[in-house]
């Protein structure tokens, strides 16, 4: 008997409904099988093409979150008014119409005093569209780490350099594949049940990887050669290897940065471009040995590099200033920061740029691209430090160097949703940059407006860190208003945020806290008002994130009768918007962000309710026709496809991509006056540059006041997002692996400070501490110490799960210092000290 | 006379006081529409959102999906158009 | 008669655990007991040290050691390889477990089956549903999913394989695919020294 290929391979009973994943953020395709009312099975959907009918442990987990016997099933109301960790609410259920009353009332009082103070902590990415809701309400607040712990620095410059919101290598096409602090195609980051797929079919047919991190991640223990690095001071590695292709092997993609980056415009001594009387940006007209506008020059014609005299004005142009900033940054220097040897950095880069194969072309359905089969992808590990501008900038440049942005074979733009790239024409013949793709920024305000300063970083993101500064000095920032009330909807900010002793001072003074949540958590014990959301299985969006290879909206549908007395989030908010007197204003949102306004036919009625079905059908027909609605979805599933060469490959046609960030120097200098006229003295501008380079960050500066250690957190394929530490399923098995048992220590320095396996040791940072038990490994960087996620959390429910409490966030600073001051991205790695506890 | 479909989008809305409405539109310009809309306080659309021949910074103008920059208030229009006019929230948030 | 048997393709397997929760799920295994897992370990000395994953199931041996100790004939061999126990026949004596080599053999405790995983004495519907195909006192295990082959399907760890390192499919077919893999690339069986004849085999990373 025949064995049905794997497309086949659900079981025959029962009823398949298909549906979207939604335990991490990416929503791969899913089927699940539901018998007498009863769901009993998930699997990867094997008809779309994002995970291909894969799926991940936690996507594997789901009915055990659907079923989780601790989650909270109707409206609760606290009545002990005592807020803290070990303190009992005092929980009794109530029924909505109360829980709507009381939310109503507290939010209502606050909005007509002043409605920047509600605080917002909202963490629900696939329901993306829901995020304005405190801004309707009226406050600009962001009090989460969520994007901005991964996010910060990354999205900006992915934006500013093609439209993109995150970014990977073709896996296609590539065959040397380098890849800094990220375990994209093997255990997190995007559509991992594809992409885990992609990287290996790519890693079969022979494409080499090399995984820099500061531990043998899995994409270390899988790769061709694991390089172990300092943590943050990755960048110091790709500036050795830039240094080398530029200065010693001279080997890097001359037209490619000629004809499709702004490396050739000329920059005067002040680091802004020259430019003529007509205020255009020039170049070297070698044809001519004299400045000329930069569409007045045929490409061939344009000096790529040189420094040059013109009026007692020294010119260079902007490959130029990068060559001369990269002179001193020497594989040898690089490697007394980073540690990764000068042979290794030499070798690295002559073996990138032999892989690169400048020049080389591709046919791909009858098109011709340059193919440049060599890319460098980064995330979290490599760029989440105070620097973190810099490090993006580096990525991109060295990328840049060998011509493979957004080409076969390359370093790939991955559109925020299914719009594609953001990509139009900007100045000097440039794309427009596009660091803010989830909402625009407000001008510069003084006093501020949102407690995390939204309004000071205008190529940021948002900061959600720095309320910890913010809220507890206000008059250092300006701010004129202390918030008291705090939503927290699907977020956990005393896990997800640095400094949770801070946090905490800060929640205690809210006067009211109220929860949209499944389960009770660190934070939502904290609240006065529990309403009880539904999960994933149990409700209804069209959901399209940061996919790499594909496009389209997959269906998140009820799979089973919702649990309980529960209500969809969108209801929810919905329901207190209508309360709270600006459902109108609500609607007219949601006629933005959904995009209506694109197409008037679809267009919300301001003044109307609508389900979270009549929104989503809507919205499906707006995008994919009349004929493609909810029920359309409903038994389809999704309407994933490929995306197509054209939308894969060179987004930005004759556009010019940034090599040098003159519009952030010149946001830098606006910025500047604008502060100054505010009377704002002490606000740094140190990241507000055109071009990256080795500085030493905070961090590593910590080290002389005697913390001599970096410690790391990390995550692996098991747990992502708080609510999947805690899960049983997941749990019992994660716990059989060392990597999650305790703080991984590095064999040998174990062996010199007397710490066995076993024995609770102490890590202290200059801002915080946490206990835990010492895991000896071979594994980690002798200087580094390592905390899995699955070890952090300091609450649980489920009386099954052992409560670890090794909090990685403690140690971590959320003040300004420790921020990059260009884009507010935070600083995810800490230096510590070690103590043995007796 | 050509129609021209009409929607606002939140503060613009309240100014004009209808969400969405087809008008029969004797002029040529998206200037010329917002000239034509009368806004509840006695004025005119183009009064409240438009500063020196341009477009104000918190509001936006869309003809058929399309933004217009600023400066593009001399954009003409052709019956069956849709204009959508819309006051910018700038503290949207997203992930 | 097929001859059902597995490659693990070492190359491939990222020591996700998708399998070990996927076998979880589709059988709905009482706590601590995962038919199917992944074992891993490190290797060499910093910084040439790698973590290496070994995904685990029953072997399905040929020469089934568990089958031969089995006083009852409780656990038996299906025609096309498939080692099986039937709950109704078995004792709980455990002879199995002793015998076989690779701790592929799982007794549900009593009580096992009357709390799950929520920790508070009730079971979830899930739980309801799927514990009832199992009984207190007896010896369960892997079946290679035998109620899906049965169906024409695949076993559920293979499916939900992320990088498709799991292969299964019929051992005596000598153009299959799982022949030509453990030819091409020289698949090796575990503990071969016990004798047990598995029928699943490991590919080389």
């Amino acid at each position: 008997m025949a064995i049905q290929h794997a497309s086949h391979h659900s079981s025959m009973t029962g009823q398949w409904i298909p549906s979207t994943c939604g335990m991490c953020l990416h929503g791969c395709g899913i089927r699940v099988q539901v018998v007498d009312g009863v769901a009993v099975k998930i699997e990867g959907d094997p008809t779309n093409p994002d995970n291909l009918g894969k799926l991940c442990p936690k996507g594997n987990a789901g009915l055990s979150r659907l079923y989780d016997p601790t989650r909270i099933l109707k409206p609760m109301k606290r009545t002990n008014p005592a807020k803290g960790p070990g303190i009992d609410p005092g929980w009794v259920e109530i029924e909505w119409e109360e829980a709507y009353e009381i939310v109503a009332r507290e939010l209502g009082r606050v909005r007509r005093d002043d409605p920047r103070k509600l605080l917002c902590a909202i963490g629900d990415f696939q329901r993306i569209i829901l995020w304005g809701w405190p801004a309707v309400f009226g406050s600009p607040n962001f009090f989460t780490s969520l994007g901005n712990y991964c996010g910060g620095s990354y999205h900006p410059v992915n934006g500013m350099v093609d439209g993109s919101f995150a970014a990977i290598n073709d896996y296609a096409y590539c065959n040397y594949w380098i890849q800094l602090g990220s375990g994209d195609g093997f255990s997190s980051h995007l559509h991992v049940s594809g992409s885990t797929k992609r990287m290996a079919d790519a890693r079969m047919r022979g494409m080499k990887v090399v995984v820099v991190d500061p531990r043998c991640s899995p994409a270390a223990a899988k790769a061709d050669e694991w390089i172990p690095i300092v943590p943050g001071t990755d960048r110091a590695f790709v500036l050795g290897m830039a240094h080398v292709l530029v200065h010693e092997l001279r080997r890097y993609d001359r037209q490619f940065l000629r004809e499709h980056t702004n490396a050739p415009y000329l920059v005067g001594e002040d680091g802004f471009f020259w430019r003529d009387e007509r205020g255009r940006a020039q170049v070297w007209d070698l044809r001519v040995d004299a400045p000329r506008p930069w569409n007045d020059v045929p490409r061939e014609a344009m000096a790529l590099e040189g420094t040059f005299q013109v009026d007692g004005h020294r010119l260079r142009t902007g490959f130029q200033v990068w060559k001369d900033i990269l002179v001193d940054h020497t594989p040898e220097r690089m490697a007394e920061i980073s540690t990764v040897p000068a042979s290794t950095i030499r070798r690295l880069a002559r073996e990138f740029v032999g892989a690169a194969q400048i020049g080389a072309t591709i046919e791909i359905e009858g098109k011709v691209y340059p193919f440049r089969p060599a890319a460098l992808n980064y995330y979290r590990g490599a760029q989440s430090h105070a620097n973190g501008l810099l490090d993006n900038m580096t990525y991109k440049l060295f990328n840049m160097l060998v011509g493979n942005i957004d080409v076969p074979g390359g370093h790939l733009g991955v559109p925020l949703d299914h719009r594609g790239f953001f990509i139009s024409p900007g100045e000097d013949g440039m794309i427009k940059p596009e660091p803010h793709q989830l909402h625009p920024i407000p001008p510069f305000k003084y006093p501020p407006d949102s407690t995390h300063l939204m309004e000071w970083f205008p190529i940021g993101f948002d900061a959600g860190q720095l309320n910890a500064e913010t809220l507890l000095e206000p008059e250092r920032f300006g701010l004129d208003y202390q918030p008291e009330v705090l939503l927290l909807y699907h977020s956990n900010p005393l896990w997800n945020m640095p400094e949770t002793d801070k946090i905490e001072q800060i929640m205690r003074r809210m006067k009211f806290i109220v929860a949209i949540d499944i389960h009770l958590t660190e934070s939502t014990q904290w609240a006065d008002v529990f309403l009880p959301d539904r999960t994933y299985l149990e409700s209804t969006l069209l959901n399209c994130l940061e996919p790499p290879v594909v496009t389209g909206h997959s269906l998140r549908q009820p799979v089973v009768e919702p649990l309980g007395d529960t209500r969809d989030a969108y209801e929810i908010l919905t329901e207190l918007a209508e309360r709270l007197g600006f459902l109108d204003d609500w609607n007219d949102l949601l006629n933005v962000v959904c995009g209506f306004v694109a197409n008037t036919t679809y267009m919300l009625d301001p003044d109307r309710r609508y389900t979270v079905e009549e929104l989503w059908d809507r919205f499906a027909r707006s995008v994919y026709g009349d004929d493609r609605g909810l029920e359309w979805f409903k038994r389809h599933g999704h309407a994933v496809r490929y995306r197509t060469p054209e939308e894969t490959y060179m987004p930005y046609g004759d556009l010019r991509i940034p090599f040098y960030f003159e519009y952030v120097k010149r946001v830098g200098a606006q910025l500047r006056q604008q502060m100054e006229a505010a009377g704002i003295t002490d606000w740094r501008f140190d990241n507000y540059v055109p071009l990256p380079f080795w500085k030493n960050s905070p961090v590593i500066e910590d080290g002389e006041r005697g913390y001599d250690f970096y410690a790391i957190t990390f995550k692996e394929a098991l747990h992502t997002f708080a609510d999947t530490v805690v899960m049983p399923w997941l749990t019992e098995v994660s716990e059989k692996d060392p990597v999650h048992q305790g703080i991984l220590i590095n064999r040998a320095t174990a062996e010199r400070l007397g710490i066995e396996t076993g024995q609770r040791i102490r890590l202290v940072s200059p801002a915080g501490r946490i206990e835990g038990r010492a895991q000896v490994v071979e594994g980690i960087h002798p200087q580094v110490v390592g905390v899995s996620n699955a070890i952090t959390r300091e609450y649980v429910t489920n009386p099954t799960v052992r409560v670890k409490g090794a909090h990685f966030n403690r140690l971590l600073t959320g003040s300004m210092r420790y921020t990059d001051s260009a884009t507010g991205g935070l600083e995810s790695t800490a230096r510590v000290r070690i103590e043995v506890i007796d | 006379m050509p129609k021209i479909h009409v929607a606002a989008i939140g503060m613009a809305r309240k100014l004009v006081g209808f969400s969405q409405r087809t008008i029969d539109f004797s002029g040529e310009t998206v200037a010329d529409l917002l000239r034509a809309l009368n806004t509840v306080d006695g004025r005119t659309l183009y009064a409240n959102l438009v500063c020196e021949g341009k477009l104000r910074g918190d509001y936006a103008i869309l003809v058929n999906g399309m933004s217009l920059t600023a400066e593009q208030l001399e954009t003409r229009l052709e019956g069956g158009d849709e204009v959508v006019t819309m006051a910018i929230l700038r503290h949207l948030h997203g992930g | 008669m097929p001859r059902w048997g597995m490659v693990i393709d070492l190359k491939r397997c990222v020591g996700c655990n998708a399998c070990t929760i996927a076998c979880k799920q589709e059988h709905g295994t009482p706590p601590d007991i995962h038919f199917a897992r992944v074992v891993t370990r490190e290797v060499g000395t910093y910084p040439h040290a790698k973590r290496t994953f070994l995904p685990l199931l029953c072997n399905h041996c040929e020469d089934a050691p568990c089958e031969r100790v089995c006083p009852t004939g409780a656990t038996y061999i299906r025609p096309d390889g498939i080692v099986m126990v039937d709950a109704d026949k078995c004792i709980g004596c455990r002879a199995c477990a002793v015998a076989c080599p690779y701790l592929n053999r799982h007794f549900i405790e009593p009580g096992l089956l009357q709390a799950g995983y929520g920790g508070n004495g009730d079971l979830t519907p899930f739980e309801s549903l799927k514990f009832a195909a199992f009984q207190e006192g007896t010896m369960t295990k892997c079946t290679f999913c035998a109620h899906r082959v049965d169906q024409g399907l695949e076993p559920a760890c293979v499916v939900t394989c992320p990088t498709e390192a799991r292969i299964f499919g019929d051992l005596d077919d000598p153009d299959g695919r799982l022949s030509r893999l453990i030819e091409e690339r020289k698949g090796w069986t575990l503990l071969p020294e016990c004798g047990t004849k598995p029928c699943v085999y490991y590919l080389d990373e």
